[in-house]
């Protein structure tokens, strides 16, 4: 494996929510490796959003400093950040309902200054995203005749609009149903072809093991194992984080993870595993 | 037809009644008084210019501000059915100006700053109040916030009125409380005017960015924006419009709930297009309404009462039809 150069380096954060209650996080260090799909891989509630907040500064770690391409994340302004990285939420509720178009729009607000609006060229952008996310079509409907998986493809524009250099995504494919996963699944590759940074949550280890190059496996409030994909999809690791028997199959250059059958541990028959 | 060429008829619609209101009266006869009149008789040029002028104005800025102010909370509080009412402003408007009618005689300028003191009070309690509730977002404690103090100054409002002499503080207190804009002077103008157009032109402003506002927090902040502290501002530019408004024309209901309605209605939900043609359709409403009220039949029919009858009329009329979206 190549390596890369760090995008995005956070070290010794420490984080509760409202300060003094449960700690989410109290020592976490990872790094986001520059022109990687990164993986951030943990079960439920383990603060995989929280710790894309802490990236984006939405939240504030009580201890410790994050880096975004060597360089506080304090020192960056408000608009230099919303044009080094873009968000798209696990799922998005509107008040008002724009079309698609007006929402990617949205995007250019970074470069547009408080009592701008925006231009031709800006314009030009948003359609480019819509282009890139193959939503073209969908430029003028009301974002509320959208289906799931277009609605997705559509906050995908919005942050592409943003021209960010870091796209931070929570739970790409949780709601969305096979076709519109590989849809989203193509974009983001397409993406990353293009030297955009792409950090994702999951709790999924299948959609770590098929999309994402780097992978940070969080359990318990630290960082259990964060490397290539490869070397950190084992059974041990997998088996560690969410306290269920896991296999680790490997299919071609891929691995598929399954879930082993309690009543059968020791039975390695592919029909006794359970795909998780 | 697109948001610009709404908004052109609009202003159009707005400049032919701004100057027909100036000649609609009962003034020689009910109803209208010929242009000819204005050269022949010195009494109609100044009822016109003295009279008429300063209270279709104060008119034209009412409606504006509640329906500017209107859309700017509705987008930033994320909930349609949102107006200036909220955040205890009107309620302490109205307070601030009973008090002034019990204890500081009524007159007019003392009732405008009390009443003006006490919006803004509202305001500052709604925010103190929302900073300390441990519960629910930014927006949700805001509002929650607003409620509560809303009350509050409603039940003082009710023990100012249980207090007053019922011949003639009590009427007072209660044709305010209706909202008129009945004995309105250059005076009043001059008074609201400043605060008023600044609020407005920020508003204008910044109206695409009011898209970005009311989006949730963590998207709003994504995309670079500083949500607290353009929020405040925007929200400082709508409270000191109405308290201004409210302040000398009493409390004039559904203005601010309707009006954004509509014109969201009539150009889609994108702010950069709905806020300016909000502000005019607001101001043609309140002026609408205000001529109603003051030559529809000899004495003056309070003004509230006419926007919250129209308005609750529209309101209904909108929820039960549903009118594809132009633009």
């Amino acid at each position: 494996m190549r390596e890369h150069q760090t995008l995005v380096s956070a070290q010794g954060l420490a984080f509760s929510y409202n300060g003094s209650g449960k700690a989410v996080f109290r020592d976490l260090s990872v790094n986001i490796p520059d022109g990687s799909i990164t993986a951030i891989l943990g079960p439920n509630g383990s603060g995989k959003t929280t710790l894309l907040h802490l990236i984006l500064g939405f939240l504030h770690p009580n201890q410790g400093l994050i880096r975004l391409d060597g360089r506080l994340q304090s020192h960056y302004s408000r608009r230099e950040m919303g044009r080094f990285m873009a968000l798209v939420p696990q799922n998005e509720h509107l008040a008002f309902n724009l079309s698609s178009l007006e929402y990617v729009l949205l995007g250019r607000a970074p470069y547009l200054g408080p009592l701008q609006t925006p231009t031709g060229r800006d314009r030009e952008v948003a359609c480019a995203a819509l282009r890139s996310t193959g939503a073209e079509d969908l430029k003028d409907r009301s974002l509320d005749t959208l289906s799931g998986g277009e609605q997705q493809l559509v906050a995908i524009a919005r942050a592409l609009a943003q021209e960010p250099r870091l796209l931070l995504m929570d739970e790409p494919t949780a709601h969305l149903d096979l076709g519109n996963q590989g849809r989203v699944l193509d974009v983001v590759r397409r993406l990353a072809g293009e030297g955009v940074t792409v950090a994702f949550t999951t709790h999924n280890p299948n959609l770590a093991a098929s999309l994402a190059s780097h992978v940070i496996l969080i359990s318990g409030g630290g960082v259990l194992a964060a490397d290539a994909t490869g070397l950190v999809l084992t059974e041990e690791n997998l088996s560690r984080t969410y306290g269920v028997d896991v296999a680790v199959v490997q299919i071609g250059d891929r691995q598929t993870i399954w879930l082993r059958d309690a009543s059968c541990v020791e039975d390695h028959r592919p029909g006794a595993a359970q795909k998780l | 037809m697109t948001a610009r060429s709404t908004l052109f008829v609009l202003v159009g619609a707005f400049l032919v009644l701004f100057l027909a209101s100036l000649l609609l009266g009962r003034y020689p006869q009910p109803y209208w008084m010929p242009i000819s009149l204005l050269i022949d008789d010195p009494l109609a040029r100044r009822l016109v210019l003295n009279l008429r002028l300063p209270r279709v104005l104060t008119a034209c800025l009412l409606g504006a501000s509640l329906s500017g102010a209107g859309s700017v909370l509705q987008m930033i509080f994320r909930n349609p059915l949102v107006e200036p009412g909220f955040l205890g402003v009107s309620q302490g408007a109205a307070f601030g100006a009973a008090v002034s009618i019990l204890f500081l005689g009524g007159g007019p300028l003392a009732i405008e700053a009390t009443a003006t003191v006490f919006a803004g009070l509202g305001l500052f309690l709604s925010h103190l109040l929302a900073r300390r509730i441990r519960y629910g977002g930014w927006t949700l404690r805001l509002v929650l916030a607003g409620i509560a103090v809303a009350a509050l100054f409603s039940a003082g409002l009710g023990l100012l009125k249980y207090l007053a002499d019922p011949l003639t503080e009590l009427p007072a207190i209660v044709f305010w409380i209706l909202g008129a804009l009945w004995g309105i002077t250059w005076q009043d103008v001059l008074y609201i005017a400043p605060m008023v157009a600044p609020a407005l032109l920020v508003i204008y402003l910044m109206r695409w960015r009011l898209n970005l506002l009311s989006l949730p927090d963590e998207i709003a902040f994504s995309l670079g924006t500083a949500p607290g502290r353009e929020r405040t501002l925007l929200l400082g530019a709508a409270v000191v419009a109405v308290a201004a408004v409210v302040s000398v024309a009493g409390v004039v209901g559904w203005v601010g709930l309707i009006v954004p309605h509509i014109s969201r209605r009539l150009v889609g939900a994108d702010a950069q297009g709905a806020v300016p043609v909000s502000i005019v359709s607001g101001a043609i409403f309140a002026l609408a309404c205000d001529n109603l009220a003051r030559a529809l039949i000899a004495g003056e029919i309070p003004l509230g009462i006419l926007t919250s009858l129209f308005g609750a009329g529209l309101f209904l009329l909108l929820l039960t039809r549903k009118a594809p979206r132009l633009g």
